[in-house]
């Protein structure tokens, strides 16, 4: 039998009590814990032990020694700490000893305290998400795309989701955990794999050819794939003495931007595009001399 | 000065006739109050750092086979217990006149 377990999870900061409890659960099935995190802890085998977990979230202790002598004293056995401030600590079960003796906050002011030190970093980061959710909209507002859509409201509920958070352990609403506050949570990861994904299936495609005028050749054509529907942007730049109209068609031959008219052309156009065979078509002047050089670059984002 | 927590009112009061430590402290408190306080370490770890940020209290060697903190009630700590204990008296005098008297009417 395994004599080590790891467990892949993460608990909100606001479900501590939630996360302490299953610890407990954990022991009493014989799994102890050995060094708990955020993301990852690790368990061991020891049926005949029996603890009490208890977090405490500290991020800014000044006398580290006197922190951790001071549970100690009442028998708190100190097991890990995060990187973030979160300490975990476990006390041998006794069944004779009241529930206070598990209890590492027993006043209203402690407790106060000590949620008073994660809602304030919560606000905070729950702000800055906001911020970052402005800053993202707006990104996606001037260049529009699935993946930007996504990670916006990634941002936007990740900050929602924490400002909600940091307001119920401020609140020390901590006891009945709530299923919905932990489905947009992971709903938020959803979105942000799901941006990531369609950011990397995403077509980016492009050409730099020269195309020499023959009026027997007929028009130049450029074609690329599309996999994912998405919003793109076809950059276009054009060098050469003639004038030039360039076309984008879809498989149906409907027209989905044009740009003309001109020499030296550079331009863009924003297109939402259906998954399908997109040709760019290079048509000069009816009156361009034979021979007629240009340079055409395309790229498709 | 606003009130003391009870945590802190107990803590103070356990160091007046002597330094204790923590496990000492809130064993004190648990028997002083009949079992009602019990002052989690957490709670100790706080408000014992708050009360020596502010003077009312200060670590004090303790005998080299003890390895435990010991902490002492300094000069201003005892001014705030005794003024606590004061109002607190004057709280339940208050009390008593109002209830009191009634209890006696009845």
């Amino acid at each position: 039998m395994k004599n080590k377990k790891h467990r892949y999870v993460m608990y909100p900061a606001w479900e501590y009590r939630r996360e302490a409890e299953d610890l407990n659960k954990f022991s009493e099935e014989g799994w102890q814990l050995e060094k708990g995190g955020c993301f990852h802890s690790v368990f061991y085998r020891d049926e005949n032990a029996r603890y009490r977990y208890a977090l405490d979230y500290n991020q800014s202790i000044d006398d580290p020694v006197r922190y951790r002598d001071t549970f100690a004293e009442q028998g708190w056995e100190f097991v890990s700490d995060t990187f973030n401030g979160w300490h975990f600590f476990r006390k041998k079960y006794d069944p004779a000893l009241p529930p206070a003796e598990y209890e590492i906050y027993t006043d209203e002011q402690s407790v106060r305290d000590m949620a008073g030190r994660w809602s304030r970093l919560g606000t905070t980061l729950g702000a800055i998400e906001l911020a970052v959710t402005v800053l993202n909209a707006w990104m996606a507002f001037r260049e529009p795309s699935v993946t930007g859509i996504l990670i916006t409201l990634a941002c936007l509920m990740l900050g929602i989701v924490i400002l909600t958070g940091a307001r119920r352990i401020r609140r020390q609403d901590t006891d009945r955990p709530r299923k919905s506050l932990r489905w947009c949570f992971s709903l938020v990861f959803l979105l942000l794999a799901a941006g990531l994904v369609y950011s990397f299936f995403r077509v980016h495609a492009d050409s730099y050819s020269e195309y020499v005028y023959d009026p027997a050749a007929g028009p130049w054509t450029w074609s690329f794939d599309v996999h994912l529907p998405d919003f793109y942007t076809l950059d276009a730049e054009a060098d050469t003495d003639a004038n030039v109209d360039i076309t984008v068609t879809d498989k149906d031959g409907k027209v989905r931007a044009v740009f003309g008219g001109g020499q030296d052309l550079r331009a863009k156009a924003a297109m939402f595009l259906m998954p399908g065979t997109y040709d760019v078509t290079v048509q000069y002047a009816p009156d361009t001399p034979d021979g007629t050089a240009g340079m055409f670059r395309f790229e498709v984002d | 000065m606003e009130p003391l927590t009870e945590s802190y009112f107990y803590i103070l009061l356990c160091l007046y006739r002597g330094p204790s430590h923590g496990y000492g402290i809130m064993q004190d408190a648990l028997r002083l109050s009949e079992g009602r306080v019990h002052i989690g370490s957490g709670t100790m770890y706080g408000a014992t750092g708050s009360m020596m940020k502010k003077g009312w209290i200060e670590e004090c060697p303790a005998p080299d086979t003890d390895r435990r903190r010991l902490y002492t009630l300094t000069d201003k700590g005892r001014e705030v217990l005794l003024a606590e204990a004061d109002r607190l008296r004057s709280l339940a005098a208050a009390a008593e006149n109002i209830i009191g008297g009634e209890d006696n009417e009845e």
